[in-house]
């Protein structure tokens, strides 16, 4: 990266002032507003007891001079404040994980940033984080002591390739190394994370109509709580206003400037253009991602109208520049057309091959099995005798349909697979709610899953089955795609004669954690796949294929 | 009297210049030394992680013993070399090495589904990625700095102080020409 750290510093520094004087100027609008309305109403008050026009309803000098005082003195407060914890409030606002290093998708997260970093001469600490949404997106924001913050979402992680990622992540690193991420986070954490607020107030003042009917005769206290409310909703209001004053300094044009070195450091344009691509067709992400951040983000959440225009205007109050401009860049970059990458995305995501599902119900050599009390158990198979926590090598085992029994360690087939056990420690310390078999931890779409061999049902933690949903790694076998439409016309008839889907009460288990009662619901309104849930673990249990129903209905849009 | 300090103002101007010029070309060439020590890190992790490559493989590969010989050779090349050029060079040589190692553990499901193999096999990876990436860092840096010394004025100051060229750093993808050689 070619650009010195005084340079970065110089520009930085002229960005945080303007920012500064806003900053002041809105506490100074602030307080000289609520100091007039406050003696404007004294005056009033005055005058109608006395009935005199002795004081003027006007501030003098002297109190707008205090009032610039103060202004100063909180503008300071905020602005230092802010430039502290700017990283550390957006990151809460956007509610970021951090990275789970036994998710392969993650870990690839991980080990990409390293490289680029190394790009930049490892100048910046950058922690990776993940934003919890199946949207495709990513940000950064930059904090003091060039440490810096990375997120991308899992929807983005799912979707593209190693380069496409490669690229996504270049173009972050260079708004952080470039400085400009630091203006935006400090702009962000000034004014927009406050104005952020107001989308929540807006939703209790609505909610809060009927309560004052209900309670007009009521004590007071209620209609004061909402004085204040509204106050703070005018507050807020004004410094919406201002976090856009400051935005039309935050040009549009740092995403090409970023775009242009993402790709000096990768030389690889056309993965970034493919992964621009990609992100522009797909589900940016509102509502998960608030709207006053999103100068954030490599791509504007908000499909918004004054982003994809040309002109003074547009540049203005635009955050991002139009995604065609960017893509030609791109595109002339390479040598190529845009018609190209498009084929290029497309054809990719028609090569890109599911994975066979194992046929789960193929026949396979049983045997018999002596447990420690002389009984025979079974009949199993390999895997599932892998997965008895009690079995030995000297285990004493009959093959099915056959008139001799031997040990493990003669039998060739559970001798080998004995041996990979051993090399592995897959099994789980938690049981099967179902059949309390020892439950097995398995890969599944890049992330781990606890899977009982015997009654093939699965138990996910809660966070991980949007990733499971997101990564689209796994075919479906022709049963599971009937079984889905069955499920879902059943639903569907049940919708229409308005009866609510009935979820069977019986048989209720235990969470294999926790061991309290699972609540059985549907996994939503939308995809009425029975689950059984842990509140208290956050975690769910899927019986047999369930999960994979889930995914196929999902990944096929085949809500109800 | 005018003149001789017009004279004055000048010489002042041009000692000024020259200081001005000359740091900036010694910030530079600073920032390219910078570069080529982020390589060297990456390099040298690259060389640290052959030698348990080499011992993990032994085991397996008894009757490949020359494939291994000539990687373990190519690292002590690498790492005894100096100088950008060389350096590159031998790196070069290094992968077509381990180029050929790889294409022969293809052959050995056992070695390649070993955990030990596959993690280091990783890092490798990782590693090589990251040798990338700074070599573009060092790359551009180089590129700036030759063509600064190259420029009016700055080549008059580049010559009395002696700055010379650096050399870029370049690794030759052999894959693309030539496919690697296996010895069976």
């Amino acid at each position: 990266m070619v650009l010195t750290y005084t340079e970065i510093e110089q520009q930085k520094n002229t960005k945080i002032f303007i920012f500064f004087i806003i900053t002041i100027l809105f506490y100074f609008i602030t307080a000289f507003v609520i100091a007039t309305v406050i003696k404007i109403f004294f005056v009033f008050y005055l005058e109608l007891s006395e009935s005199s026009f002795k004081i003027s309803p006007f501030l003098s000098l002297r109190h707008t001079l205090i009032i610039v005082l103060v202004a100063l003195l909180a503008g300071s407060i905020h602005i230092i404040y802010s430039l502290k914890n700017a990283a550390v409030l957006i990151q809460k606002n956007l509610r970021t994980y951090s990275l789970d290093l036994d998710d392969s998708y993650h870990k690839k997260f991980k080990t990409i940033l390293e490289e680029v970093n190394v790009a930049t001469g490892n100048k910046y600490n950058i922690k990776p984080v993940i934003l919890p949404s199946a949207s495709l997106n990513a940000f950064a924001i930059s904090g003091t002591n060039r440490s810096a913050i990375l997120g991308i979402t899992e929807g983005l992680l799912a979707k593209l390739n190693r380069q496409q990622l490669q690229a996504v992540i270049a173009h972050e690193v260079a708004h952080i190394v470039s400085g400009d991420s630091y203006q935006t986070t400090v702009g962000c954490a000034l004014f927009g994370i406050y104005a952020s607020l107001l989308n929540g107030i807006r939703s209790t003042l609505r909610e809060s109509r009927n309560v004052v009917r209900s309670y007009r005769r009521g004590t007071g206290g209620v209609g004061a709580a909402l004085i204040l409310l509204f106050i703070v909703y005018i507050t807020l209001k004004v410094m919406q206003f201002f976090y856009l004053l400051i935005r039309l300094f935050i040009s549009r044009d740092r995403e090409l400037r970023a775009d242009a070195i993402a790709v000096r450091l990768t030389r690889d344009p056309i993965s970034l253009a493919e992964a621009l691509f990609l992100i522009s067709k797909g589900w940016r992400g509102i509502g998960s991602i608030d709207k006053n951040l999103e100068n954030l983000f490599i791509m504007n959440p908000l499909r918004n109208a004054c982003d994809e225009k040309e002109g003074f205007w547009a540049n203005l109050w635009s955050t991002h520049p139009p995604i065609k401009k960017r893509l030609k860049i791109l595109t002339s970059m390479a040598h190529i057309n845009l018609e190209n990458i498009e084929r290029a995305v497309k054809t990719k995501q028609a090569m890109r091959e599911r994975l066979k599902e194992a046929d789960k119900d193929r026949k396979q050599p049983l045997w018999l099995i002596r447990n420690d009390k002389n009984q025979w158990q079974g009949p199993f198979n390999i895997e599932q005798i892998m997965a008895l926590k009690w079995v030995r090598p000297d285990t004493w085992i009959k093959p099915q349909g056959q008139d001799r029994i031997c040990q493990i360690k003669d039998e060739v087939l559970l001798a080998a697979a004995f041996n990979a056990k051993l090399s592995k420690h897959n099994t789980s310390s938690l049981t099967c709610p179902i059949c309390h078999k020892p439950l097995i931890i398995e890969d599944y779409e890049g992330t781990k899953i606890h899977r009982c061999l015997f009654c093939k049902g699965t138990l996910v933690k809660t966070n991980r089955i949007r990733r499971i949903i997101a990564r689209e790694e796994k075919g479906f076998s022709e049963k599971i795609k009937r079984q889905a439409e069955i499920m879902r016309k059943e639903a569907l008839i049940a919708f229409a004669n308005k009866e609510k889907s009935k979820i069977k009460e019986n048989s209720l288990i235990n969470c294999p954690q926790c061991q309290s009662q699972m609540l059985r619901t549907f996994y939503s309104g939308a995809y009425p796949v029975e689950i059984d849930k842990c509140l208290n673990c956050d975690i769910v249990w899927f019986d047999k294929d369930e999960l994979e129903i889930l995914q196929y209905l999902i990944e096929n849009k085949a809500a109800i | 009297m005018e003149i001789l300090w017009i004279i004055l103002a000048i010489i002042a101007l041009t000692i000024i210049t020259v200081i001005a010029l000359y740091n900036r070309l010694v910030s530079a060439r600073n920032q390219v030394k910078n570069a080529w020590a982020s390589i060297e890190v990456q390099l040298k992790r690259r060389h640290d992680l052959i030698p348990n490559l080499v011992n993990t493989a032994k085991g397996y590969l008894k009757h490949e013993k020359n494939v291994l010989e000539n990687v373990t050779k190519a690292r002590q090349q690498a790492v005894d070399i100096s100088g950008v050029k060389e350096q590159g060079k031998a790196e070069s040589f290094l992968t077509q090495t381990l180029r050929s190692l790889f294409a022969v553990v293809e052959n050995y499901p056992n070695l390649k589904a070993n955990q030990n193999m596959l993690a280091l096999q990783e890092q490798l990876t990782s590693t090589e990625n990251k040798i990338a990436f700074s070599r573009n860092n060092y790359n551009d840096w180089v590129y700036k700095f030759n063509t600064m010394i190259e420029k009016f004025p700055n080549n008059l100051i580049a010559n009395t102080f002696g700055f010379k060229k650096e050399d870029f750093f370049e690794i030759e993808d052999s894959s693309v020409r030539k496919t690697p050689e296996v010895n069976f």
